[in-house]
Order: structure tokens, then sequence, then C-alpha cells
């Protein structure tokens, strides 16, 4: 449970440290991506925003 | 794409809009795949891109973005779009909210700019009122950076440990429910596995196996860095 938490914190902070959590580019952190829309609406709904939507393939 | 969104004239407006969502064209999700095609029957070259409400409907949306004026264009019809725009009662609310956060914002009450944009954020619709309040909070956030810094830089030349500790402590207070508050708390543990290999130095040499060992965990935060020496190469993150 411990090192789950440790984790999940270091996953957060590398996410606000300009790492990019998109699945197949470096964004440099501009946005929060998610894989799945019920997730990215989920996300939206909670911080009062729309969703930017990039449909394209892996490289 | 990936040239055009790390842009800072991009970056910081669709940060302030947007969750973004990676859809694979390969193996799209139906629903979003429906709207693509409805929405971009015409669409030729790759990558699609669309802004979406919150419950799915469709704002705004072009193809072969790669170009950091065809995305400003596309930012532009998004925040124009009647769908996204705050209603007189939001507004009037998020009015009553500035004087407050702007009078905060300037004798440096970061934790009131947080909480103001954290009942801003409950609320929905894009209008100048929100802006100006987004803004502040970008103040909050650069405070917050240069705190991360300070922290960063009195690890590295041999400061006070619990002095910088304490700053972290502050941030996470100020920024409760926020990143930063995580990345504070983060930068916490990070202190305290320094803290223990100064101490097993005991003034002496660096023991840099023991910091190389040390820092793993934290190798993809900017953390990491508190281990090495001040301007050395690994010490110089890129913060986006």
């Amino acid at each position: 449970m411990r090192t789950t938490a440790i984790t999940l914190l270091l996953a957060a902070s590398a996410a606000w440290a300009g790492k990019s959590s998109h699945p197949h580019f470096d964004d440099r952190g501009t946005l929060q991506w998610f894989t799945e829309l019920e997730k990215a609406q989920a996300a939206a709904r909670k911080q009062g925003k729309v969703i930017f939507v990039e449909y394209g393939r892996k490289p | 794409m990936q040239g055009t969104l790390p842009n800072p004239k991009i970056a910081g407006r669709l940060s302030d809009l947007a969750v973004g969502l990676a859809a694979d064209c390969d193996n799209p999700e139906p629903a979003i795949e429906k709207l693509m095609r409805s929405h971009l029957s015409n669409a030729t070259g790759l990558p699609f891109v669309a802004i979406l409400t919150a419950d799915g409907r469709w704002v705004a949306g072009d193809s072969g973005i790669t170009s950091d004026t065809s995305m400003t264009g596309l930012l532009d019809k998004a925040e124009r779009s009647s769908l996204l725009a705050a209603s007189a009662a939001v507004r009037k609310k998020l009015k009553g909210m500035l004087p407050r956060t702007r009078k905060a914002a300037a004798k440096g009450d970061w934790k009131t700019v947080v909480k103001s944009n954290q009942s801003a954020a409950k609320l929905r619709g894009l209008c100048p009122e929100r802006t100006e309040l987004r803004n502040l909070l970008r103040d909050a956030r650069k405070w917050a950076d240069t705190q991360f810094r300070e922290v960063i830089r009195m690890g590295q030349t041999g400061g006070d440990l619990k002095a910088a500790a304490k700053k972290l402590s502050t941030v996470k207070r100020t920024f409760s429910g926020e990143p930063e508050a995580k990345d504070a708390d983060v930068g916490i543990k990070a202190l305290k596995k320094l803290e223990a290999v100064v101490k097993a130095e005991g003034g002496g040499e660096r023991d840099e196996e023991r910091r190389e060992r040390t820092k793993e965990p934290f190798a993809k935060t900017r953390w990491a860095s508190l281990f090495d020496e001040p301007d050395s190469e690994e010490s110089e993150i890129d913060f986006g």
C-alpha cells in the first residue's frame, strides 16, 4: 500500500515537472492525457475543462 | 503536433482550457470514431483534432493540424463557441471573486488565490473574469516553482535541509488539492533521504555511489537533482 502511494505520488510529480503523459510523443507536460474517453470526461468535469482530442497514429 | 503543443503561447491557453485524450486512429473508441466521421467527414491528413465539452459535445475540430497558426485558429474558434461561454449568473459569481483574489495576489497570499480558482473550477464557462482568475493562479504557480528551485539549490549547496522542508510544507499547504502539493510531498520525502545521506557522509567526501542509489526512486521527478552537485549537467532539469 505504502509503495503504491509513493509510486502514485512520484508519477503525479513527474507529470507536473514537465514530463509528458502523452502515450506517443513528448508534449513537455502541456496537458494531462488520457487514452479513454470516459476517464478524460471525468477529469474534464472535475477540473471544469473541455477535452482536447488528438486522433492520430502510433509512430 | 509534438512541436506545436509545447509552444508557450499555445501550451498556456490549452492547459487552462482542456485535458487531453490521445485516441489511436487504428483502434478508436466507437464514440470518438463516430464524432470524427460526422464532423470531419472530408478530412484527409492526420492528426485529426477536436475540442469537446466534458459531456462529449463537439465544439471545434480540424485535420492535419501541425502548425502554431492552425492550432491558434482552433483555440480561437473554441473559445468563441457559445457552448463554452459562461452564463450571466456564472460571470457574476466570478466577478464577485475577483477583488479579494486580486488583493490576495498583490500581497502574496497564494493560498487564497488557489482556493478562489478551485471554487471557480466548479462553475462552468469561459469569460474574461475566469481568464483573470487563471492569470492570478499562474502567478501562484510561478511562486511555487521558485520555491522548488530554491529548495533544490539549498539541497545541492549544503543548505539547511530542515528549512528547505519547511518551504515545501508551506507549498503543500498553499496548494492543497493541486499537483504542486503532491510535488512538494515527494520533495519532502527526497529531502529526508538526502538528510540521511549527508549524515552518513559525516562532513567528509561525497559518497557518489550512495547518492546515485538513493536518488533512483526520484529519477522521474525534479527532486533527483537534489542529490547532484550544483551546476552539474544532471541538475539542469527542463521544467517545460
